[in-house]
C-alpha cells in the first residue's frame, strides 16, 4: 500500500490525529501538496461519500472522515498558497426562513468540500434577502436550498420568484433539497435541480462547475 | 364531523393490531393531533371554549384534557396519547412559525447538545424518580369515555434522546468513536429513568399500550449504523417490550425514516405494531406487504399529501392504502407521522370521513 493509500485509508475510517501525522510525514518527503490533497485526503472522503451512497456507511461514518479531513486540510494550507483544486467562486449553501435543522445542509457542505469546492454556508433560518445579497455580493452561481418541514419548504418559490424580482435569475441555478422535497416539488417552485442525497447533490454541482 | 354515538372499542383497536381480532370497518388512531387543531375542531365543531394546557394550573389542566378528550371521542377515536410524565432540560432554538395555524414561534431541539464529556454528564441536572408527574393519566383515566383507552408515553424515546436532546447529532457521532464509555453511561442513565417512569404508568388501568416514539432513520436510511442501535437502543426497547407484554398490554413504535436495514431487529424484538411512513421511504404499502405477518401496521398517510393533494386525489389515495392494508387485518388507518398544526383541519376530518365511509371487502 502506497503512503498516499495509508493516508487515504486513514482519512476514510476517520482516524485524525493520524492523519495529521501522515500528511506531515508526507509533506516532510517532498511530496507534492496537490497529491497529497486530492489522492489522500479528497480520495478518502470521496470512498466514504460512495459507501454511504451505496449504504454501506452513515452519517457518523461521514461526519468523522470529514473532521479528519479538515484536520489534514487546515494543516496542508500551511504549506500551500493557492489550491489548484480548489474553485475560485462560491457554493452558497443555506436552510430556509422558518427552518432551523442543519444536518442535510452540513452534509452538503462537506460532500462538496470533498469535491474541492469551496463552500459559503449562510446558515439556518435564512430569508431570500440573504440569498440575493451574497449572490450579488459574490457574483455566486450556484445556490442551495434545504428544508426538512412541510411548511418551510413553500419558502422555496419565495426566493425564486425574489431572485426573478433581483434580476438575477438566469445568472443562479437553484437546487434543492430535504426530507420532505421531491423532484416534482421542486419543478413547481422554479428551482433548476432536486437532488435526494447529499453526494448526488455535490456531484451535481461539481459537474455544473466545470461548465 | 361531529359523532353521536362514537361507540370507542379500544380493545378491538389493541386486538385489531396484535391479530387477535379483525374488524369489518376501519379504525383509526393518531400518535398526536396538535393543539392548534384540536383547539380549532373543539370551537369549531364542538361549540366548547378551548382552554391551553397549564402546567402549574390543576383546574385549568383539568379542563384542557375534557376538551381533549372529548375531541377525540367525537372525532370517533377510540384511544388517545398521554405523554411527559418526566421532562428533560435541553437548549432549544426558536424561529417563526409558517404553519397553517402558526403557533407564532416554533421550538426545536438544539443539536448542539448539552452532554459532551463526564464532567457535563455529572453536572446535568437528571430528573429523579420524585419529579415523575403522573396527573395527566391518572385524570385521563378517570375521564374517559367507556370504551377508550391510553396510549402511553413517557418523552422522547432513548435515541432521540441522545441525538436530539442531550448530546445532539454531531457530538453523538463523534462520541460513538471517541468516547463509548461515556455514551455508554449517558444511555443507562436515560433508559433507566425511561424504564422506572414506565413501570408506574403501566399499571394504570386504562392504558392499554405504551406507543413510544423514537426516530431512527430519514427517508432514504438510518441515520446511525445497525451495530450502533443494537448495542445502545434496541436493549432499551426490548425492555420495554418485556414490561408491555408482562402487564399483557402492547407494545407500538413510532419510528420515522426507512428502517429496511434493521428490518429483522424491529421483528426480533417483538413489537407490536410500527407507525410512522411516508411515500419517499419505505411506503405504507410495501411495510405492510413486507411485514404484516410480524406486526402490527399503523397509519401511513403521507402527511404531504394529506396537507397538498385536492380532496378527489387525496381520496382516491387513501383508498388505495385501505385496499392494500385493510383486507387481511392488523392494519389501522392514520396520517403517516401526525397531524401537526400545518395540516387543514379540513383535509384531516376528510381522511377520518373516507375511513369511516370505507367498507373492508372479505
Amino acid at each position: 500500500m502506497s503512503e498516499l493509500e495509508i493516508l487515504s485509508n486513514l482519512v476514510e475510517t476517520g482516524k485524525s490525529k493520524e492523519v495529521v501525522q501522515k500528511v506531515q510525514e508526507l509533506v516532510d518527503q517532498g511530496y507534492d501538496t496537490n497529491i497529497i490533497l486530492n489522492q489522500g485526503l479528497l480520495k478518502g472522503m470521496n470512498e466514504i461519500g460512495l459507501k454511504w451512497k451505496a449504504g454501506k456507511a452513515f452519517i457518523p461514518e461521514v461526519l468523522i472522515c470529514a473532521r479528519a479531513l479538515n484536520m489534514g486540510m487546515d494543516l496542508l494550507q500551511e504549506y500551500i498558497v493557492t489550491q489548484p483544486n480548489q474553485k475560485e467562486e462560491g457554493f452558497f449553501i443555506g436552510t430556509v426562513k422558518g427552518d432551523k435543522h442543519d444536518i442535510g445542509k452540513n452534509l452538503v457542505g462537506m460532500m462538496l468540500k470533498s469535491k474541492g469546492l469551496k463552500v459559503v454556508d449562510l446558515g439556518t433560518d435564512v430569508d431570500a434577502n440573504a440569498f440575493i445579497a451574497a449572490v450579488k455580493e459574490h457574483n455566486a452561481r450556484f445556490v442551495c436550498l434545504s428544508a426538512l418541514l412541510t411548511t418551510t419548504m413553500l419558502y422555496f418559490k419565495q426566493i425564486v420568484e425574489d431572485f426573478k424580482q433581483a434580476g438575477l435569475r438566469e445568472q443562479v441555478t437553484i437546487l434543492c433539497g430535504g426530507a420532505p422535497v421531491s423532484e416534482e416539488y421542486s419543478r413547481e417552485c422554479g428551482c433548476d435541480y432536486y437532488r435526494n442525497d447529499a453526494l448526488a447533490c455535490a456531484e451535481l454541482i461539481a459537474e455544473l462547475a466545470k461548465e | 364531523m361531529y359523532l353521536e354515538n362514537p361507540n370507542p372499542d379500544v380493545n378491538l383497536l389493541m386486538d385489531i393490531l396484535s391479530g387477535k381480532r379483525k374488524s369489518s370497518d376501519v379504525k383509526y388512531m393518531e400518535l398526536i393531533i396538535d393543539n392548534e387543531i384540536l383547539a380549532e375542531y373543539c370551537e369549531k365543531y364542538l361549540n366548547r371554549k378551548w382552554i391551553e394546557y397549564q402546567k402549574e394550573d390543576i383546574e385549568l389542566r383539568g379542563k384542557y384534557w375534557d376538551n381533549v378528550i372529548e375531541c377525540y371521542y367525537r372525532l370517533g377515536f377510540s384511544g388517545l396519547r398521554v405523554s411527559n410524565a418526566i421532562t428533560f432540560q435541553f437548549p432549544k432554538n426558536i424561529t417563526t412559525d409558517t404553519a397553517l395555524v402558526s403557533r407564532g414561534n416554533r421550538e426545536w431541539s438544539d443539536h448542539s447538545g448539552i452532554i459532551k464529556d463526564f464532567e457535563s454528564f455529572e453536572n446535568y441536572p437528571w430528573p429523579t424518580l420524585d419529579q415523575i408527574d403522573l396527573w395527566d393519566y391518572y385524570y385521563v383515566n378517570d375521564h374517559l369515555p367507556k370504551g377508550m383507552g391510553i396510549f402511553a408515553c413517557v418523552y422522547g424515546g432513548i435515541f432521540e434522546m441522545l441525538c436530539e436532546y442531550l448530546v445532539g447529532f454531531e457530538e453523538l457521532s463523534y462520541m460513538s468513536f471517541d468516547n463509548e464509555e461515556l455514551l455508554g453511561k449517558i444511555v443507562e442513565k436515560v433508559g433507566n429513568i425511561l424504564i422506572e417512569a414506565y413501570k408506574r404508568i403501566i399499571k394504570i388501568d386504562k392504558v392499554v399500550c405504551i406507543f413510544q416514539g423514537d426516530d431512527l432513520g430519514y427517508s432514504s436510511g438510518l441515520m446511525f449504523s445497525p451495530s450502533f442501535y443494537e448495542q445502545y437502543v434496541f436493549p432499551w426497547h426490548q425492555e420495554l417490550v418485556n414490561l408491555a407484554h408482562q402487564h399483557n398490554k402492547l407494545y407500538l413504535l413510532h419510528s420515522c425514516g426507512n428502517l429496511r436495514d434493521i428490518k429483522q431487529n424491529l421483528i426480533d424484538l417483538g413489537i407490536d405494531a410500527k407507525h410512522s411512513f411516508e411515500e419517499k421511504g419505505w411506503s405504507v404499502n410495501d411495510f405492510y406487504n413486507e411485514m404484516h405477518n410480524y406486526m402490527g401496521v399503523i397509519g401511513g398517510v403521507d402527511v404531504d399529501k394529506l396537507c397538498r393533494l385536492p380532496d378527489s386525489e387525496l381520496e382516491e389515495y387513501c383508498l388505495k392504502i385501505l385496499d392494500n392494508c385493510a383486507k387481511d387485518g392488523r392494519y389501522v388507518f392514520g396520517s403517516g407521522n401526525s397531524i401537526a398544526n400545518y395540516v387543514p383541519l379540513e383535509k384531516f376530518l376528510l381522511m377520518l370521513k373516507i375511513a369511516r365511509n370505507y367498507q373492508i371487502k372479505e
